[in-house]
């Protein structure tokens, strides 16, 4: 089923992202090096049924911004969340369980601000490649039997971040930031067959806590030891 | 006493709840204030349930009743809007006098229509008491409505449907192909017998699906209509074919269109009978695109012939018994009886070097012969048509080598609605493509009071390969609005397919993922689930009776007994064994392929304990039975255990 308004986001965040790549690119040549951020947060899914089944998830996140000219940073990103539950059941059947496994990466383009020597602003578009597998199991104890499957898919996401970066020690500091991923897919019942299948709402929202560690790009974003 | 405070506003609350609610103005003097009291009371809980937060979520309250005489708008009811009527009471005012009054409380009612003393209105749920405003007003309530005089198919409660149906468990999000011959009223049935969604494409004169949908029956309609009964939430695709392209093009839209069940109660016989051919391998295409093929097993079980071909004297003409009978004599039979007769042979599709033929004579003379059959000499396929013209006649059926040497397997049709008066063997009796191992074949079984009658003409196995088929059997002679009584293997199949969707409905859900069983797993629940059919053939019936799965407490193994483990292939003895037997006495009974006993033996203790022991494979006689397959059943008073071989050199 097309949403309107997510039909609308994928390609203005598509376009916002070319725009901020092509202003890394055409800037002055002041590459910096890398900010590296290991973090954790909460993922939360967008699809009603997915939320349902598994709430709030866990989020381990990792994120590397690559370069960045004045105000204007790229990097890639990628978080891992999992999960299991027992689903909902009918009275015949005596055991039923889930797994997730969800593992987004993106690459993201920020607009940077510095609020002040020690605080960072960001924000802008991204767009990622979401891998996830889900294990499915149930069985019927009168019937001594067991089902099993495994099945994994991929959607292409688009979305938005926003964090603040403050600066805590010299080359590091606490960061916090939150993102909203929209992708276009449809429930399968069989892996790969894109007929057999129920709408569903792709997509889910991010928080994130994290530490990072900043050489020259902090310095590069605020001027100090730049050109 | 004011009018206004004489205005009772009955509400009778939408589907979800079937109350029947009044606003009024309490009078001490009213007889039904007691009653008004308590009902409003009961709309203003409602009320605070639904108007602060969102209708839409949760909202519906637990009252306990749903009147079905009244008219419910779900849809609407989820957007906090109600449907009602309004009435002016007994004075008899045209009702059309309340509209600016009633637009005037309510500026966001939507006149719907009047006539004479009623009107149908729509409001928000929050306007309610507003009603009680309005002067003139008598009543408001859900708007009466008529109910469609369904016929529910017997076979949904005899197969346990209804418990699941009872949990929310009806089909839903389930696609269901009914891929039939024609669809005679199905339009005029949707939204009442047939589900209000049903996908319609007539492939029947046009591979683009814009052919003749009734095509001059209404098989397909009652077929669809008992999967409805039984998943009541699948959705359902129609779509009829008459030729094996135009079952292809029909296969191509329901895979297109996301089906994952195809009930087909159609048999076709351009096969050679063995899970080949073209008919299945159409069907393998939808099994190949996640789709679970049901099939009607067929009804000509009684009606068959099937064997090799025999010519111990030497004259090319098949003889059908070891006395050397040549024939199947019809006698007594009434002027204008039609036959048709088709044989096929295990030589699929081409045979140009073995050819047989049939020849028909009626009171001696020669009147009919497949030599004159449209169908081309080359294939493994004739066929032979004829209505008989004399009272009281005897007829004659004939088969005749007419070139080449060599012997072959043949399958012998009657389908001109006449049981086959001798010779005739139910073994291999099936249909196509319900030889196919992938597909799931249904048979038919009656009720006799309640004890399950197997149909005498239920079509059975095992295949060549010696797959047993059918492998489960719903109920026939049930009761469709389309016909009633409505019989045959083709009115079982859809039980099973609706069955299907119920357990693909029940399976539990994933979030990234609409998982479902396997169809192995869908074939061990069937099978595990069945009752146990207690028919005499052994091969009416594999796994026993449709019955959804039993609550987690009450399951248990509906088919007892072992396990017979048998050599096969095998040559002079075969070597036996039973497994998780604990019986004192039992048999061992062996059959052949045309479901003949040619063996009958008392089992040992020993034997029964799970030694192995052999089986000569002789006859009664002592002689050496024929190469072939065989089937072996072991039972005693409360058990029962299958096995195979095919006796080899």
């Amino acid at each position: 089923m097309a949403h309107p308004k997510r039909s609308l986001a994928i390609p203005i965040a598509s376009l916002l992202l070319v725009t901020a790549l092509g202003l890394v690119g055409a800037g002055p040549a002041r590459a910096t090096g890398p900010v590296a951020t290991v973090g954790g947060g909460a993922t939360i899914f967008s699809d009603d049924r997915i939320n349902e089944l598994y709430g709030t998830r866990p989020a381990l996140s990792l994120s590397l911004e690559m370069m960045r000219r004045r105000w204007v940073a790229i990097g890639l990103k990628g978080a891992y969340s999992f999960g299991e539950a027992e689903p909902e059941a009918v009275d015949f059947i005596t055991s039923s369980k889930t797994k997730l496994r969800f593992v987004p990466i993106s690459l993201y383009a920020h607009a940077v601000h510095l609020a002040s020597p020690s605080l960072q602003l960001y924000g802008g578009p991204q767009v990622g490649y979401v891998y996830f597998s889900e294990s499915w199991s149930a069985g019927i104890g009168s019937l001594e039997l067991k089902d099993r499957h495994e099945s994994s898919g991929s959607w292409i996401s688009f979305g938005i971040d926003a964090g603040v970066r403050l600066k805590i020690t010299g080359s590091g500091g606490l960061e916090v930031w939150a993102e909203s991923m929209w992708a276009r897919a449809d429930r399968e019942a069989v892996p790969g067959n894109s007929s057999q299948t129920t709408s569903m709402t792709p997509g889910w929202y991010g928080v994130r806590v994290g530490w990072f560690w900043a050489g020259s790009g902090w310095q590069a974003a605020t001027g100090e030891g730049g050109e | 006493m004011s009018r206004l405070k004489m205005i009772l506003v009955c509400i009778a609350l939408l589907g979800i709840h079937g109350q029947v609610v009044a606003v009024a103005a309490p009078d001490s003097h009213d007889p039904l204030a007691p009653w008004v009291r308590e009902v409003h009371t009961v709309w203003e809980e409602q009320l605070m349930r639904l108007s602060p937060g969102s209708p839409g979520q949760g909202c519906y309250a637990p009252w306990p009743a749903r009147s079905p005489l009244f008219h419910v708008d779900d849809a609407l009811f989820a957007q906090g809007w109600l449907r009602l009527q309004i009435d002016t009471g007994p004075g008899g005012e045209d009702a059309q006098t309340l509209r600016a009054a009633c637009e005037a409380a309510i500026p966001a009612l939507r006149w719907e229509g009047a006539g004479g003393h009623r009107a149908q209105v729509c409001l928000p749920i929050g306007d309610l008491p507003r009603l009680a405003e309005i002067p003139g007003l008598y009543s408001a309530m859900r708007p009466p409505t008529g109910l469609p005089l369904a016929k529910i198919s017997e076979g949904v409660a005899e197969c346990g449907a209804p418990r699941l149906h009872s949990q929310g468990v009806d089909g839903t999000d389930i696609k269901v192909g009914v891929l039939d011959v024609g669809f005679i009223g199905a339009r005029g049935l949707l939204g009442s017998e047939l589900p209000a969604d049903t996908q319609m494409r007539a492939f029947v004169g046009s591979t683009s699906g814009g052919g003749d949908l009734s095509n001059g029956t209404a098989h397909g309609t009652a077929c669809a209509e008992i999967v409805h009964d039984v998943a009541p939430g699948a959705q359902l695709y129609l779509a009829n074919a008459a030729t094996p392209t135009e079952l292809e093009a029909a296969i191509r839209w329901m895979r297109d269109e996301g089906v994952s069940i195809v009930s087909h109660s159609v048999g076709w016989f351009w096969g050679p009978g063995d899970g080949t051919g073209d008919i299945v391998d159409l069907v393998h295409t939808a099994i190949n695109n996640d789709m679970l093929w049901v099939n009607a097993v067929g009804n000509q079980a009684t009606a068959f012939w099937g064997g090799a071909f025999l010519d111990d004297n030497g004259d090319d003409t098949h003889e059908f018994d070891a006395a050397g009978d040549t024939t199947i004599t019809d006698q007594h039979v009434e002027v204008r009886t039609e036959y048709v007769w088709v044989l096929t042979w295990d030589r699929w599709p081409y045979s140009h070097d073995l050819g047989f033929e049939m020849d028909l004579y009626e009171q001696g003379e020669l009147v009919a012969t497949s030599e004159q059959a449209t169908t081309p000499e080359g294939y493994a396929y004739r066929e032979l048509f004829y209505t008989t013209s004399s009272v009281r006649s005897t007829v004659e059926l004939v088969i005749r080598r007419k070139t080449g040497i060599e012997g072959a397997n043949l399958r012998l049709f009657q389908l001109g609605g006449r049981p086959l008066p001798e010779h005739g063997t139910t073994a291999g009796s099936f249909v196509i493509p319900a030889d196919a191992e992938e597909v799931l074949s249904v048979g038919a079984y009656s009720l006799s009071g309640v004890t399950p009658v197997l149909e005498s003409f239920s079509s059975r196995g095992p295949t060549p390969q010696g797959v047993s088929k059918p492998e489960i059997c719903a109920l026939d002679q049930v009761t469709t609005h389309t016909t009633a009584p409505f019989g045959g293997t083709s009115a079982a199949c859809p039980h099973v397919a609706g069955a299907v969707a119920l357990l693909y409905d029940a399976a539990p859900e994933g979030g990234f993922f609409d998982f479902r069983w396997s169809p192995e797993a869908v074939a061990a629940i069937l099978e595990r689930s069945a009752a146990e059919a207690g028919f005499d053939d052994p091969e009416a019936c594999d796994w026993g009776i449709l019955r959804m799965p039993e609550a987690a407490e009450e399951g248990k193994r509906a088919v007892g007994g072992g396990r017979l483990a048998v050599s096969s292939p095998a040559r002079g003895e075969v070597a036996l064994r039973l497994e998780d037997v604990s019986a004192t006495g039992g048999q061992l009974e062996v059959f052949d392929a045309g479901g003949r006993l040619v063996h009958r033996s008392i089992l040992s203790a020993t034997q029964l304990r799970g030694e192995t022991f052999t089986w000569r494979a002789l006859d009664a006689r002592g002689q050496r039975l024929p190469l072939g397959l065989y089937l072996l059943r072991a039972r005693g008073e409360d058990w029962e255990a299958k096995g195979r071989t095919y006796l080899i050199q």
